[in-house]
């Protein structure tokens, strides 16, 4: 490097040329991290579920009142979906003992094309599903994406005819909102939020003192 | 002189040109996309960043870059921020991301060359220890990770990265020490 004049380093050039790199590097790691507050994708989307409630364009046919628990898999799968199953068989039982099948219900919705009415209804019987309770749904093809992509639910595609997808346990409110993520290792916390969900404080006050 | 210039030029371009339009295959997985990508774009970068050395855009980055504090802190958020898994897949979905990174990564090598002759064995150390210490954590954190980083990426691929990172810190200081050897032992025989 010559030592031309004009290229000489200047401390204070220097020292703002940092604070203007370190304010952009912040904002940066800021935006990449929601503030600093997240660094896997899948607790981003956790959070920005949380913060910004979005509709799910659902077939008409899978609606409810109630709150909904909903689960995205495929028929065939061997991994996760199997042990979120046997989750989602446990809650159903909770919901059946506890009597709260008009307060809360599961919804398992594939989002395998090759997942047809019949192979649904074949994954809702080796489930032991309680139609009042757990419902199997797919997706028509013109929504699947849309839907995938407003839930952030990223499938991917896997050997053997199998897929990789973030499972967790989708709530689901009466005005078919998604407004809340739960891990799908914490099946009681996911039924617990949904309870939550389905007795707005103030009614469930009244309830306690008609109960009284 | 010119020769190598011009050649330096066309090397850089070409393999950030590569990184882009082989952007698909690329970007499919973790390892090749943080192992592969993003180091191609910012050697590509550098090898701009040396063949311009004599320019007049170098000329007037040098009078910002004292001790190269500005080109190294340049290092430091960069590769920050594109090991932050939800930073890098944002690149997956959103275009000005993705435009970002190659921005970003290639200003980096760029700045590079120019920056490390600025700054002496202190700072370069100072800088490089919290590159490699920081990609070795990161590195670490994505193979003992039960849970997916990255929704578009399988937990092997992640794992794999996670190993492809140590090794890539370990090799980083090597490098850095037999670099600087020569240098130390000339001191010491002034001395």
């Amino acid at each position: 490097m010559t030592s031309r004049s004009s290229s000489k380093p200047s401390s204070s050039l220097t020292a703002a040329a940092l604070v203007c790199v370190a304010a952009l590097g912040a904002a940066a790691i800021w935006y990449g991290t929601m503030g600093f507050r997240v660094v896997s994708t899948e607790d981003g989307r956790r959070l920005a579920i949380e913060e910004q409630p979005r509709t799910l364009p659902l077939p008409p046919a899978a609606a409810d009142k109630r709150i909904t628990i909903a689960t995205f898999f495929y028929a065939r799968c061997n991994a996760v979906c199997s042990s979120v199953g046997s989750e989602l068989q446990q809650m159903q039982q909770k919901i059946t003992e506890q009597g709260l099948q008009d307060r809360v219900r599961l919804l398992s919705i594939s989002f395998d094309p090759r997942d047809n009415s019949d192979a649904l209804a074949h994954y809702s019987q080796r489930m032991r599903a309680d139609p009042a309770i757990w419902r199997m749904t797919g997706l028509p093809d013109a929504q699947r994406q849309n839907v995938l992509d407003l839930a952030g639910v990223v499938v991917l595609p896997a050997p053997l005819g199998e897929y990789q997808h973030n499972a967790a346990f989708h709530l689901i409110d009466a005005g078919g909102k998604l407004v809340r993520v739960v891990d799908y290792e914490q099946p009681d916390v996911a039924l617990a939020a949904a309870l939550a969900m389905s007795a707005p404080p103030a009614r469930l006050a009244h309830a306690e003192g008609e109960a009284r | 002189m010119i020769r190598s210039r011009r050649s330096g030029i066309a090397c850089g371009a070409l393999l950030i040109a590569a990184a882009l339009i082989l952007r698909a295959p690329l970007e499919a997985s973790m390892a090749l996309h943080m192992l592969l990508q993003l180091p191609a774009i910012a050697i590509g970068g550098a090898l701009l960043g040396y063949a311009l050395r004599d320019s007049r855009a170098a000329a007037v980055f040098a009078r910002f870059d004292a001790l190269g504090l500005t080109g190294l802190a340049w290092l430091l958020f960069a590769t920050a921020y594109w090991m932050i898994p939800r930073g890098l897949e944002l690149s997956l979905t959103l275009p000005l991301v993705e435009a970002a990174k190659f921005a970003s990564l290639a200003l980096m090598g760029a700045l590079l060359p120019a920056s490390l002759s600025r700054a002496n064995a202190v700072i370069q150390m100072f800088f490089l220890g919290n590159l490699t210490w920081m990609m070795a954590i990161a590195g670490i954190q994505y193979q003992n990770m039960p849970q997916r980083l990255c929704n578009a990426y399988a937990l092997d691929d992640q794992i794999i990265t996670g190993v492809g990172l140590v090794i890539m810190a370990v090799l980083l200081g090597a490098a850095w020490c037999v670099w600087q050897y020569p240098q130390a032992a000339a001191a010491d025989r002034r001395a």
